[in-house]
């Protein structure tokens, strides 16, 4: 496993929409356990593979807080199949959009369908900041970011914050 | 997607940040997660270093980060001083529990100090220019005590009414 290196926005690889994976091979399982890494590492409690620059219908989570490292979830080719009825607004942040929180409105609960690390078809009910997460990850393998549903005022100075920080990180 | 907004910072009057810390046991999971939150909240602001207290946890816990290049954090749990050098310096400091205002603060220049690192093994290690002005800064919040408590009266009560205004105004 390795750690790999995060991309920060804005970059056009996380505004594409992800083709799907079309077989559970070792290449992509060798993806997710290096997302896991670089997940965990960050920390973070989800990644999407664009975000490790890989344009492909992978995340990787893991929302137990308490025993962080324990409780790793790889979806591959995950989509919605139900969601409840409530909304939660919560703060949210971004591997890619370091330091910045800012509210967003999501399902409390779903029912997720995904292929796991060995290509077998799961559905998952998920509830509280695992349903948050998923969403949030869902969204980066369609090229959206948790900050395309802020203002676009508030989404500009984020974006002019994040150049500045790769200009920054560039100079080392 | 990261782990949820780190704890918001306290704003003076608020008890907490008057109140001595309690040592930690040894650096566990806990401590870890914690020092996390608080560097999250430090590069955040952006400053260079933060202890538990301001974010409203009575730990002997700090972070100080004052490199100007790539991010070295250095983090410190149960810090005490074994040294200070008698040579002095100045430099501005303020505090995210007083949000934007700023005094020149004179300190010892050089420090020593012993602590628990990440691995929980104890070290002693030297801090210079704004190293040593941030590690003394986070020692005094563990102790309760902010950095205008080391202004002249006159000073430290133009900039607490300052404050008490900002407050007042929302």
């Amino acid at each position: 496993m390795a750690i790999r290196p995060i991309l920060i926005h804005p970059d056009p690889r996380l505004k594409k929409v992800c083709p799907p994976v079309e077989a559970v091979d070792d290449e992509v399982r060798r993806v997710a356990d290096d997302m896991l890494e670089t997940m965990y590492a960050a920390p973070g409690i989800g990644l999407a593979a664009p975000q490790v620059g890989v344009l492909r219908r992978i995340f990787v989570m893991d929302c137990n807080r308490s025993d962080a490292g324990k409780e790793p979830v790889i979806c591959i080719n995950p989509e919605i199949v139900a969601t409840g009825a409530e909304r939660v607004k919560t703060e949210e942040g971004c591997l890619s959009i370091p330091e910045v929180y800012d509210e967003v409105e999501r399902f409390e609960t779903l029912t997720l369908r995904f292929l796991d690390r060995d290509g077998a078809v799961v559905e998952r009910p998920l509830t509280g900041q695992w349903s948050i997460c998923a969403q949030h990850e869902l969204d980066h393998l369609d090229g959206r970011l948790f900050i395309d549903y802020l203002g676009a005022v508030r989404r500009t100075m984020i974006t002019i914050r994040m150049k500045k920080l790769k200009r920054e990180k560039a100079r080392g | 997607m990261t782990s949820p907004p780190p704890r918001p910072f306290l704003i003076w009057p608020d008890p907490r940040l008057r109140r001595p810390a309690d040592p930690v046991a040894g650096v566990d999971a806990e401590v870890l997660a914690l020092w996390d939150e608080m560097l999250r909240a430090m590069y955040a602001m952006p400053g260079v270093g933060l202890a538990a207290p301001q974010i409203g946890v009575g730990l002997r816990l700090a972070v100080i980060d004052c490199s100007t290049g790539a991010r070295a954090p250095v983090r410190l749990a149960n810090p005490e001083f074994v040294w200070q050098s008698e040579k002095t310096e100045t430099h501005p400091e303020g505090s995210p529990n007083l949000p934007g205002l700023t005094a020149p603060v004179t300190r010892p220049a050089e420090i020593g100090l012993r602590f628990l690192d990440e691995s929980g093994a104890v070290v002693e290690r030297v801090f210079a220019g704004l190293w040593a002005a941030s590690a003394q800064h986070q020692l005094e919040h563990l102790d309760g005590r902010l950095f205008v408590e080391r202004l002249g009266p006159v000073k430290r009560r133009l900039l607490l009414s300052r404050h008490a205004k900002r407050q007042r105004r929302g």
